[in-house]
């Protein structure tokens, strides 16, 4: 929902420009999400932003005390939508924590599983939830000056994919009847099937666990994921030169559109799919096999490669407090005093983090948001990273680092060149991400089409090594293990949405700490302890509003675009309140001008 | 008077009771095997990779009917 009220701290002379502006609950993310605004009309940007969550949810709580090895099962619970990313964190850090190491057909299998997801969960995410913000209807809602330019704009690659004017696109992705729209929610369809042959289900997978799966691993298995995956080819290669054309377009079209969501760059990746020559989940070996990962970790800020060293990564993360509902856990046990290399772990870091949760009234002058603050220290500052919704951040560090060669992928050192072979209808193409100038709404939408790409052109390499094993015979997927008494591990690997790590210490068997790190938190989380704000309201604070419509009918789309471009969710409802005590309720769902506002006293 | 060792409805030792919170309840891959061993028609070979293991099976993994393999 939105809510606008007249800002009680406004000056005289913008009395009548700045208006408060509320958008929640931002929906389908973990625990809920509200976007609040202040809105400089005359200025036409946003002033202000606080972001907030308003659900406690708990785990790092109640997994203490549990069996390990119910990690898995329990956190994929987190959410429902990359609930099998938990999953997979989870089994990393307990293949670390157990010491065990699943054969290469289990690692390959979740790695297609893994790379399933991204190209299920990125396609109906961009093309049926983001492309609304993109779609004729919401365009002439909220810039008619531009749709009437995308009527009579062509569109570069038409040949590619088959849409002759910039318009024809924007028309394709009109939620339920638009061609584009219905065809992607085909391929979410069929990706899920992929995802389903290697993890058993969606999305809480069945068939995966510390050391390794329990899928039945046949050449049928491979060969039915295969023929899915060559139609997710050829889709792509409609896709991809779609989207180039739709956001270069908005740039053309809006000049300044750049400034839209723009934030300093300040990435992190923490990589994804493991590779089993590499990897052996031993933490005084994590530099090397994380190197190896098929989606290079890395942090990078102000465009440069900080470090792409796991530990690194791993003994930088902090949890701040500072606007969170939760207590400091200052002087409270330490879990973890040094890493198994022997450097020393902080006490704000995740393994030796306590959850004091203190409910109390929303101040956004102290205490706002359940979400802490995690942050990377670099040694000098505490870095309010974000990921880009994922995709950004992973091309920008896997470009950046130059290790990834496979043949169907190649990072160059400032690109990401992916091959796709031959399919059905169309030849062998070669499409190359290249580093943006900005970390803004626009390349985040753009890194996700491309790196949908990226997943299956891995997809393709993992396949040939899967049936590989098959073919040698090498079937075992699965490796028993045992849980020792005391024991510490850690996992790491990308969300959808991006970073993802899980932190665990074992006590007389049983799980002592737990922390999960989602991407979100890493996102949407609010001011800390040193007054810096979080990705989400640095992004949106400042934002220019391009929006042609004035405050009574002013949707937010910008700033929705931008929001939405981390990934998050989408608004399902709004309620708006504008000054005078007069009332605006209105349904924004994704049916771009299906609702018409509502007005009461 | 209720003993300290029962709730209202449940006995200790019953499933349910208090003192199994927190413990798994599904049947574990690693706990089968301690019992019963390998699964029949299974055997290792050689590591691979960072010391992955790696394992390949006979006939007998697919049927217990007088599985027959083929000449090598």
């Amino acid at each position: 929902m939105v809510i606008a009220t007249e800002s009680a701290r406004e000056t005289q002379t913008t009395r009548s420009n700045l208006v408060e502006m509320h958008w929640d609950p931002i929906t389908r993310i973990v625990g809920s999400l509200g976007i609040y605004t202040k809105i400089d009309f005359g200025q036409r940007k946003v002033a202000e932003c606080h972001s907030t969550s308003s659900i406690f949810r708990g785990y790092s709580i109640f997994m203490k005390g549990k069996d390990p090895r119910d990690a898995h099962f329990i956190t994929s619970r987190i959410c429902g939508i990359c609930g099998d990313n938990h999953a997979t964190c989870s089994c990393y850090a307990q293949n670390m924590a157990y010491g065990v190491k699943p054969p290469h057909l289990g690692e390959w299998i979740v790695n297609l599983g893994e790379a399933a997801e991204y190209m299920f969960d990125h396609n109906i995410f961009q093309e049926n939830l983001v492309g609304v913000d993109f779609c004729e209807k919401m365009v002439r809602e909220t810039n008619p000056g531009v749709w009437e330019k995308a009527a009579q704009t062509e569109a570069p690659h038409a040949r590619d994919h088959g849409y002759r004017m910039i318009g024809d696109i924007m028309k394709s992705l009109n939620p339920f009847e638009g061609e584009f729209y219905r065809e992607a929610l085909q391929m979410s369809r069929m990706t899920r099937e992929m995802f389903c042959l290697m993890e058993g289900r969606h999305v809480h997978p069945s068939t995966l666990y510390p050391g390794g799966v329990g899928t039945v691993a046949t050449i049928q298995l491979f060969t039915d994921y295969l023929t899915r995956l060559m139609r997710y080819v050829e889709f792509m290669k409609r896709v991809l030169p779609m989207h180039d054309d739709l956001f270069d377009f908005f740039y053309d079209a809006m000049p300044g559109y750049e400034e839209v969501g723009n934030r300093r760059i300040l990435l992190g990746c923490w990589g994804s799919f493991q590779d089993p020559e590499v990897c052996n989940f031993e933490y005084k070996d994590m530099t090397r096999w994380g190197r190896a990962m098929y989606v290079t970790p890395g942090v990078v800020v102000d465009g440069k490669l900080v470090t792409n060293d796991l530990v690194k990564i791993n003994l930088g993360i902090r949890i701040l407090l500072g606007s969170s509902y939760y207590e400091d856990w200052k002087g409270k046990e330490i879990f973890v005093k040094n890493d198994p290399l022997g450097n020393p772990v902080d006490e704000k870091h995740p393994w030796n983090q306590h959850t004091l949760p203190k409910p109390q009234k929303r101040d956004f002058d102290e205490k706002y948001s359940w979400v802490m603050s995690p942050r990377w220290y670099d040694g000098k500052d505490h870095l309010a990273l974000d990921t880009g919704g994922g995709p950004l951040a992973r091309l920008w560090s896997t470009a950046l680092s130059g290790l990834v060669d496979i043949g169907y992928i190649k990072a160059t050192g400032n690109s990401v060149v992916i091959n796709l072979p031959k399919t059905v209808t169309k030849p062998p193409v070669t499409f190359e991400w290249k580093i943006p100038k900005w970390s803004n709404t626009i390349e985040r939408n753009r890194a996700r089409t491309y790196f949908q790409a990226y997943a299956a052109a891995a997809a393709l390499h993992f396949m040939d090594e899967a049936l590989k094993e098959v073919r040698a015979g090498h079937t075992k997927t699965w490796e028993p293990f045992e849980v020792p008494k005391d024991a510490i591990g850690c996992g790491f690997t990308e969300a959808v949405r991006g970073v993802l790590s899980h932190h665990m210490v074992i006590r007389d068997g049983k799980i002592a700490n737990y922390h999960p790190y989602p991407p979100t938190p890493w996102n949407a989380n609010p001011r800390d302890v040193y007054g810096t704000p979080g990705p989400y309201e640095d992004a949106v604070q400042g934002c220019p509003i391009f929006e042609e419509n004035g405050r009574d009918k002013f949707k937010g789309i910008d700033i929705m675009r931008t929001v939405r471009s981390f990934d998050p969710c989408l608004p399902c409802g709004v309620h708006m309140y504008l000054g005078d005590g007069k009332v605006l309720e209105q349904v924004h769902s994704p049916i771009a001008g299906a609702a018409a506002p509502m007005a009461h006293e | 008077m209720a003993s300290h060792e029962h709730d209202s409805v449940t006995q200790k030792g019953e499933p349910g009771h208090p003192e199994n919170v927190g413990k798994s309840t599904t049947g574990r891959g690693e706990d089968v095997v301690k019992k019963h061993g390998k699964e029949p028609g299974r055997y290792e070979v050689e590591e691979k990779g960072a010391g992955r293991p790696a394992g390949k099976s006979t006939l007998r993994d697919q049927t217990g009917v007088d599985p027959k393999d083929p000449k090598s």
